[in-house]
């Protein structure tokens, strides 16, 4: 009686003041544990600001947060969990400072993510990539976190700071946009009509020089 | 005869459910650039716990 007695009077004071019971990380451990988060929260700052150059340097601000922070960390939960959410601020922080301003980079998102591309891939990928990047940010990183990071509804809620329910809504609605968008229902970044328009720009272009040609000939 | 049972909208929803984790992959396992080994091997030399972040 009195053992359970002293055993929940020290659950009521774990629970009240859990910075006294963390027992961190050795450094070794915890930088180890770190690097082996490094490819997701790149995925993850990808899918957040659409240019690779600019989410490796959120990675890397997240990391040296995550380090300063590792005191905080509680062992017994997800590295990947607690340092999407540092990234996540880190990214609102420098959204908000106007850091990022275009959402979108092609160029090197062909480059980074065609080497695992595959030929018999039932979507082509950058048309799903162009998808993602139509979406809401919320949209974005909830459909991210739940479809492809692998997180519950209820971790992606936590790393959102958002609702259960709120995150559920938010993957639905992704889902059902990204189909729409896939199907041709609704617009995707216009990349096959901006080729078209690129193409009719280049024939006219060419049309032009040889006209220009023969009038210098003519001219001759 | 019974022919396929699939919802087609589920079936196109596995579809881009399966894409979205090949664009996920796709950074995860493209090789990192240097500067994260650079600062790994950094993080050592940087302060004490118990920062903010």
């Amino acid at each position: 009686m009195t053992s359970n007695h002293n055993q929940s009077t020290e659950g009521k004071a774990t629970e009240a003041n859990t910075e006294e019971v963390i027992v961190p990380l050795d450094d070794a451990t915890f930088k180890q544990r770190l690097a082996a988060t490094i490819p997701h929260l790149r995925a993850f700052a990808y899918s957040l600001c659409g240019k690779m150059d600019v989410a490796d340097d959120l990675v890397q601000d997240t990391m040296l947060k995550a380090w300063a922070a590792r005191a905080r960390f509680r062992p017994d939960t997800s590295m990947r969990a607690w340092t999407f959410v540092i990234l996540r601020n880190c990214y609102i922080s420098q959204m908000r400072r106007n850091k990022f301003t275009a959402p979108y980079d092609e160029g090197v998102a062909e480059r980074t993510l065609t080497a695992n591309s595959d030929q018999q891939a039932p979507l082509h990928l950058e048309d799903v990539r162009m998808a993602l990047m139509q979406l809401g940010a919320d949209q974005r990183e909830a459909i991210i976190l739940v479809g492809a990071g692998g997180f519950s509804y209820e971790e992606a809620a936590e790393i959102c700071d958002c609702a259960v329910g709120t995150m559920k809504s938010r993957v639905s609605r992704a889902r059902t946009a990204l189909a729409a968008m896939l199907d041709g229902d609704s617009p995707i970044g216009t990349r096959r009509q901006r080729n078209s328009a690129d193409e009719a720009m280049s024939d006219i272009l060419g049309t032009l020089d040889k006209l220009s040609q023969g009038v210098t000939a003519l001219a001759a | 005869m019974r022919t396929s049972c699939f919802d087609p909208m589920l079936v196109r929803q596995a579809r881009i459910g399966h894409s979205l984790r090949q664009v996920y992959d796709g950074v995860t396992e493209s090789p990192l650039p240097d500067q994260f080994e650079d600062l790994l091997s950094q993080l050592d030399k940087i302060g004490e716990p118990g920062c903010q972040n």
